[in-house]
């Protein structure tokens, strides 16, 4: 094991964002997190330089066990108190967060690779600004701009929420122009604000979503893919999107690679709940559209879901024979009883509880319609 | 760096600690100096220069660092050999020097290493001592000190780089009324592949700017 040593930047208790990560050992200091234009920063960094930039106030101390083989793209996710309670104050919550927490000075942190943390800033940011553009309060308008600053200050939501909201607007564009709009003019960046608050929606918000749910073996895979074929909708799986990563598995025998797809999709779920949802959202199909998901397991990536805001996410919940899942799961020449205490098949029951509707694995396709209908009519 | 170690090395450059200069890199922001760097403009060192160093020389006459195989006597004598004194010229020596071991100003800027074996000096000798050892260079093994006893005034400013969190803060504290009024703020931010601890692009931008 390592120790994560500091945060550089020090990120502040107000903001949400991300920060380098000084990992140290017995042997090294490495700083995990830069991007490859920045790299030359993190280089050659030593102990007694990190103290210093702690002690300077550019670097925030952390203490914590790290596996020793994090990757140069690791990163610190930085939720801080007070912008935890300023975002709940507004309705204006994080997406889930990752599973494994760390506690700093005036926030928690959490580890992962960049790509897969930084769609927490991204979509916060999209969810804000649609709030923002649907909000009829000035002072909330003003409290949503201001927290978007300590979000993604550079993002074109939060430039052309703070110029909507500034008490001297014209003031608030010459600083743009001196910062993260260099080289455009006051009227240059006031007519991308115009459009952008005109016209900038989220890309998810007109997605109807249809969620299958099911154990290993009651036949979710094979419904929802007659579901989406009867009605010619798009079907994509959390699971082909876990084989997509896992490419060695299919070389494995059934049992092996079940295991293996099975402890691959659980670290994604714990990795970042919100990267897995988009992988099998990303392009969403043409407006308007109804998407069939499989292989829900978790109701951290239910939660996720709904957080995204679609304008639909409607679960079924696909059941069958308890004696014909462990045959069905025996005939893969897997042990049903080993299986079913796996992470990724403990939350299926109360998922299945807790669904928009419950169907047996034989639904006929009278049934499907009823499903298609109800998704249909909203 | 260590008190101690900085007056050894003004000893060296017969600096006389009533009065001690004001240091920057030549166009170069060190990490070391954290989430903010201050992008001065060439009138800071003009007014009134004592001199410059062809490397850091706090971590040269201290041993530090990559400097850490050389003895102190060879640390000074080195130290000596590498400075230029006001009022003699040095920017034709520093260009061509760059020029020569990066092909232009934007590797050195951006923090590249030099090309191999192009130093003729004790910096050469420490970087094979690097290299051979851990491999990592600290660019203060060839970064060039400029030293000036004039304090930084708010017009010799050109622009300011900030980390993403830094900015934060100071928008916080200042709103649209900052410090400094008409510059440039060069402001880092995350992405999908990591941070930009500062708006790198910028930064060179700036310092070419002023060359």
């Amino acid at each position: 094991m390592a120790r994560a040593i500091a945060l550089l930047d020090k990120p502040n208790s107000a903001s949400f964002g991300m920060a380098p990560v000084v990992v140290a050992d017995d042997a090294s200091v490495r700083v995990l997190g830069f991007a490859s234009a920045s790299a030359h920063r993190g280089r050659g960094v030593t102990r007694p330089q990190v103290e210093e930039l702690i002690r300077g106030g550019h670097a925030l101390p952390v203490d914590a066990d790290v596996p020793s083989a994090l990757k140069p793209n690791t990163v610190a996710l930085w939720f801080g108190d007070v912008f935890a309670k300023s975002a709940k104050a507004l309705d204006l919550p994080a997406a889930p967060l990752p599973a494994s927490p760390l506690e700093a000075r005036g926030g928690t942190f959490f580890l992962g690779p960049s790509a897969a943390l930084y769609p927490y800033l991204e979509r916060w940011i999209i969810r804000a600004f649609q709030k923002f553009r649907s909000e009829q309060s000035d002072e909330s308008r003003k409290e949503i701009a201001k927290l978007m600053r300590w979000v993604l200050p550079h993002r074109p939501e939060s430039l052309a929420a703070a110029w909507a909201t500034a008490s001297k607007p014209e003031r608030e564009l010459e600083l743009q122009s001196r910062t993260f709009e260099l080289d455009k003019t006051a009227a240059q960046i006031r007519s991308s604000h115009e459009h952008f608050l005109k016209s900038a929606g989220d890309e998810l918000a007109d997605l109807r979503l249809v969620v299958f749910t099911g154990g290993t073996g009651v036949g979710r895979g094979e419904l929802a893919e007659r579901f989406a074929k009867q009605f010619s909708l798009e079907c994509r799986s959390f699971r082909r999107s876990v084989v997509e990563q896992s490419s060695h598995a299919a070389s494995l025998e059934d049992a092996k690679e079940k295991q293996v797809l099975a402890d691959n999709g659980q670290r994604e779920v714990d990795l970042s709940p919100l990267a897995f949802a988009l992988s099998v959202l990303d392009s969403p199909p043409e407006k308007g559209r109804i998407l069939v998901l499989d292989s829900l397991r978790h109701k951290k990536m239910r939660e996720t879901l709904g957080w995204l805001q679609p304008k639909q996410v409607f679960v079924v919940a696909v059941t069958t024979d308890e004696s014909e899942r462990r045959r069905r799961v025996q005939a893969r020449k897997i042990d049903p009883d080993t299986l079913f205490k796996h992470a990724t098949e403990r939350e299926i029951p109360d998922l299945t509880k807790q669904a928009d509707l419950r169907i047996r694995d034989v639904a006929t396709d009278q049934e499907l319609r009823q499903i298609f209908d109800l998704v249909s009519h909203g | 760096m260590d008190p101690a170690t900085v007056s050894r090395a003004e000893a060296i450059l017969k600096i006389d600690p009533a009065r001690r200069p004001v240091y920057a890199y030549a166009a170069f922001l060190h990490p070391d100096l954290g989430r903010i760097g201050l992008i001065v403009g060439s009138e800071w060192f003009t007014r009134d220069p004592h001199g410059v160093s062809r490397c850091d020389s706090g971590g040269l006459a201290g041993c530090v660092g990559g400097f850490g195989h050389l003895t102190e006597d060879q640390a000074a004598r080195a130290l000596e050999d590498l400075t230029h004194v006001s009022p003699h010229r040095w920017e034709d020596a520093w260009v061509t020097e760059v020029k020569d071991a990066f092909g232009g100003f934007r590797g050195y800027i951006a923090g590249a290493a030099p090309r191999r074996g192009c130093y003729k000096d004790a910096r050469q000798t420490c970087i094979d001592a690097v290299l051979a050892k851990s491999g990592l260079l600290d660019p203060r093994l060839w970064v060039w000190e400029v030293r000036s006893f004039s304090s930084i005034a708010r017009g010799d400013i050109e622009a300011v780089a900030l980390a993403h969190e830094a900015w934060k803060e100071l928008h916080e504290n200042y709103g649209d009324d900052l410090p400094i009024d008409g510059i440039r703020y060069l402001v880092g931010r995350p992405a999908d592949e990591g941070l930009h601890h500062f708006r790198e692009d910028e930064v060179v931008a700036a310092f070419e700017r002023g060359l």
